[in-house]
């Protein structure tokens, strides 16, 4: 028995890394899962992993129109939508005084614009099956670590849906709909961050030497409590924040 | 995701509320548990449900030691410890008394840093594991008339933060739980002696209702599993969305008790 039997996710951003865990994960708790993401090709090399729950519909976040679709094919291929995974985003590991205003603007626009414009037009699916949001947020939305230098911009985007995720529970709550976030602390991905390479040794040693748990993340440490949040487990859980950063959020806080 | 066979796990204030509703589901889910209270009479539905208990006072650090070799000798090993023992002590900073302002924090703090300080060994032997203690939303909120309460619950905040620095490095989590208003044996007396207090805290709820303890239980469930292998140091309020506001207005009425009419509109 899994702690999502018979529940329709769609998961955005699931064609690498925390949203990849996160749709394989689901599947394995008996989630049928739709993702959605711009790169096709990755897409399918998730659904390839577990074919017979997973199916992806390209998406970019920043169109309309293909948010709609996504949401559409979903409740078309499994007749509803009990959990919307807010996972893609932008990432931006950069001084703020080097930074452009193009990539000032497509960071806000895809991470906080776009995300909440999205789960407006969710909600009216979550409303008829009573499911619930689950943010994919970061450990910089609420804490300045180091090297914080290089996260203000970044970092004030998902401060921003940390504060949606809050202020919306009050509010979806009476409509039966829970809200929550996921903060990932260092977690690795599948390319390197301008400023940090978080695959390099000198980089892993500094990663182990910041974080109590001693180790990075990995996309499944992050899946598994998104899993959580989404199934009945967390039935009483709504407006939170839930830190899963191996203990590196206590020292900046 | 809960994969936990074979694992043994101490439940302390247990013998009603989120402490029987942990053990009950913990021993549901294949955990080996003890569960821990003071008060012999009200562990008897362990022994019914044929759940390992100990009569113990989590502020005696005998005791505490007691229960920790309780549950290896039982088990042969502890991987998790949840310390939840707590009382109430509701009064105005100058009508409580010192020494029920003092029983508070030795019963809510002092018994969860004598849990851990008896646990750790324990949990070392095993190469990690997890503590888990309940705070309250009164360890990060707080209301007149419940200082006492609410110093011990943010304390064990302090004390949840401090730890998971200190011994995260040996594998071993601490996580607190913050609940919000639960029905529970310390609790339900509310309804009776205040329903408008009682109300009150309801409507300050999206959802509306007060908790289950049930709903705690699967929370503490997930702090301990290997499901939350990468949460430490993590003060997680499950309360139904109340303190995500103020705490005072109700979601739905928009109603804000106590204030009077001419500044609520």
């Amino acid at each position: 028995m899994g702690l999502l039997d018979g529940k329709v996710a769609l998961v955005t951003g699931g064609g690498t890394g925390i949203g990849r865990g996160t749709a394989l994960r689901f599947a394995a708790e008996g989630a049928k899962v739709v993702i959605a993401a711009r790169r096709s090709e990755k897409l399918q090399e998730t659904a390839a992993q577990a074919p017979e729950a997973v199916s992806w519909v390209r998406m970019d976040l920043n169109s309309p129109e293909e948010r709609a679709r996504a949401l559409q094919t979903t409740v078309e291929r499994h007749g509803r939508l009990d959990v919307l995974v807010s996972n893609a985003g932008a990432q931006l590991w950069k001084s703020f005084a080097d930074t452009t205003d193009d990539e000032i603007e497509e960071i806000y626009r895809t991470n906080l614009a776009s995300t909440v414009r999205f789960i407006k037009q969710a909600v009216p699916y979550l409303e008829r099956s009573r499911g619930n949001i689950v943010i994919v947020s970061s450990t910089a939305g609420r804490y300045v670590l180091s090297p914080s230098q290089l996260l203000s911009v970044y970092g004030a985007s998902k401060a921003g849906l940390n504060q949606f995720t809050r202020a919306a529970a009050p509010e979806l709550g009476p409509r039966g709909i829970r809200i929550n976030a996921v903060a990932p602390g260092l977690t690795r991905g599948e390319y390197a961050d301008e400023g940090l390479d978080r695959n390099d040794e000198a980089t892993q040693a500094w990663i182990r030497s910041v974080t109590p748990l001693g180790r990075i993340g990995e996309p499944d440490d992050i899946a598994k409590v998104i899993t959580f949040m989404a199934s009945d487990m967390a039935s009483w859980v709504t407006g939170q924040v839930l830190d899963a950063s191996g203990g590196w959020q206590i020292a900046g806080g | 995701m809960t994969t936990t066979e074979s694992k043994a796990a101490l439940v302390t204030g247990a013998a009603g509320g989120i402490g029987r509703a942990t053990a009950e589901r913990l021993a549901r889910n294949a955990w080996k548990v003890l569960a821990v209270d003071r008060d012999a009479g009200k562990l008897a539905w362990a022994e019914a449900a044929g759940v390992a208990s100990l009569v113990a006072d989590v502020t005696s650090e005998t005791e505490n030691q007691r229960m920790v070799a309780e549950t290896e000798a039982r088990f042969g090993r502890l991987d998790a410890a949840v310390l939840n023992a707590g009382i109430t002590g509701g009064g105005g900073i100058e009508q409580i008394s010192f020494e029920a302002f003092q029983n508070v924090i030795a019963v809510n703090l002092f018994g969860a840093v004598l849990g851990v300080r008896a646990a750790l060994p324990a949990l070392r032997r095993q190469g990690g594991g997890a503590i888990v203690v309940t705070s309250s939303t009164m360890g990060i909120a707080a209301d007149a008339g419940n200082s006492a309460y609410a110093a011990s619950k943010h304390a064990l905040i302090g004390l949840v933060r401090s730890l998971a620095r200190e011994v995260g490095w040996e594998g071993i989590r601490v996580n607190a739980l913050c609940p919000g208003p639960t029905e529970t044996d310390m609790t339900l007396p509310v309804k009776d002696v205040a329903p408008a207090h009682y109300d009150v805290l309801r409507r300050a709820v999206p959802l509306q209702r007060w908790a289950q303890a049930d709903e705690m239980a699967s929370v503490i469930e997930f702090l301990i599993s290997p499901a939350a292998s990468y949460v430490n140091g993590h003060a997680m309020v499950v309360d139904g969305g109340a303190v995500v506001g103020t705490g005072l207005v109700a979601p739905n009425a928009g109603a804000v008790p106590g204030v009077p009419d001419e500044i609520n509109h």
